[in-house]
């Protein structure tokens, strides 16, 4: 019987890593989050998805064969998917503008950066939990909202039907 | 200013899909992401993760010379790109920085189908290699030659860019 309700909580990390899988595991463990699967690569992370529908994933940008922007899309946008609303957090040291922009636009909630912090990872599921966003559906994307912040110079492209020059929020 | 006459993007707000935790669930669960205990408790973990971390970077260093030494760019390619995503958490962050410098030249140099430099290589390993030393002096060089290789690895990257782009 679970003491607290959010132990029920069920993690999915994956990672191509071992060593970098174990410390997400413990990391999430000393967190709270007790329920922690594991996968070494995309595909292997939507086949652990539909034994144990996950609640939050982790998932590693690089992997072989399937990346984490792929198996994102897949997580997102398959019709089979076991819940294309579960948050999202990619794990990367990457930081090239265009790879950023690409897992983003495949449907990722938050960047955890490596190398991982304590602070980050907390700060990143306070986030996910305090602050959970709307989906938006269009034909070119499925995922969480990524606009975040105002812009007050912002001209463009008006894609909504409340979208304002005054009040409009781009990520 | 003109709206779309079509805009064809649907919001479905947060209350339209199955939220991560309920009101209160939500509430303990920051509360318990809020305490000093918890923070303290994982960086205890993180710590204890850090040895292994270490050691398992060094096998990977060792690995990636024998692969260097055999010619075998896959496979050193995927030794630097252990190094590069776990060094930092061992607490080598200038190793994790010239792996990662190596790791966008050989990829890069590998899309392109261009020349690889075995000199550049080279002087990525022996770099690493120095860097992974526990001295604290050793740390401060290798974050020098981190930064040394990667205005090397630019330049030759922007050599290989101008070539490709050069008309015929």
């Amino acid at each position: 019987m679970p003491s607290s309700a959010y132990e029920h909580l069920h993690a999915l990390v994956v990672e191509d890593n071992v060593h970098m899988r174990t410390l997400l595991r413990s990391l999430l463990h000393a967190l709270g989050i007790k329920n922690v699967s594991e996968a070494a690569d995309g595909d292997a992370g939507l086949r652990e998805m539909r034994n144990h529908t996950p609640d939050l994933i982790l998932t590693d940008l690089s992997m072989m064969p399937t990346d984490g922007i792929a198996f994102t899309r897949q997580v997102r946008t398959s019709q089979n998917s076991p819940n294309p609303y579960v948050p999202i957090i990619m794990v990367t040291g990457h930081t090239e503008r265009p790879l950023v922009e690409s897992a983003r636009d495949a449907g990722v909630t938050e960047f955890l950066a490596k190398p991982i912090t304590v602070n980050n990872l907390i700060a990143r599921l306070a986030e996910i939990v305090e602050r959970p966003r709307p989906f938006v559906k269009c034909e070119t994307y499925f995922g969480p909202d990524r606009r975040r912040r105002k812009m007050k110079d912002f001209t463009g492209p008006w894609r909504r039907h409340d979208d304002t020059a005054e009040e409009v929020e781009v990520r | 200013m003109v709206k779309p006459d079509t805009p064809n993007a649907k919001i479905i707000g947060v209350d339209q899909y199955p939220p991560l935790l309920d009101e209160a669930a939500s509430a303990e669960f920051l509360t318990q992401l809020s305490l000093r205990d918890t923070s303290k408790r994982a960086n205890s973990a993180l710590e204890t993760k850090r040895a292994q971390i270490s050691m398992a970077v060094r096998g990977y260093i060792e690995a990636m010379e024998k692969a260097f030494h055999a010619k075998d760019i896959k496979a050193t390619i995927a030794q630097a790109h252990e190094i590069r995503g776990l060094a930092a958490n061992a607490g080598l962050e200038a190793v994790g920085r010239i792996a990662d410098g190596l790791y966008k030249y050989l990829d890069s140099m590998l899309r392109l189908e261009a020349p690889i430099d075995a000199a550049v290589i080279s002087l990525h390993i022996n770099a690493i290699a120095r860097a992974s030393s526990t001295a604290s002096e050793a740390k401060a060089h290798g974050e020098r030659v981190a930064e040394e290789l990667s205005a090397l690895v630019a330049h030759k990257l922007q050599q290989i860019n101008q070539l490709k782009t050069k008309p015929a």
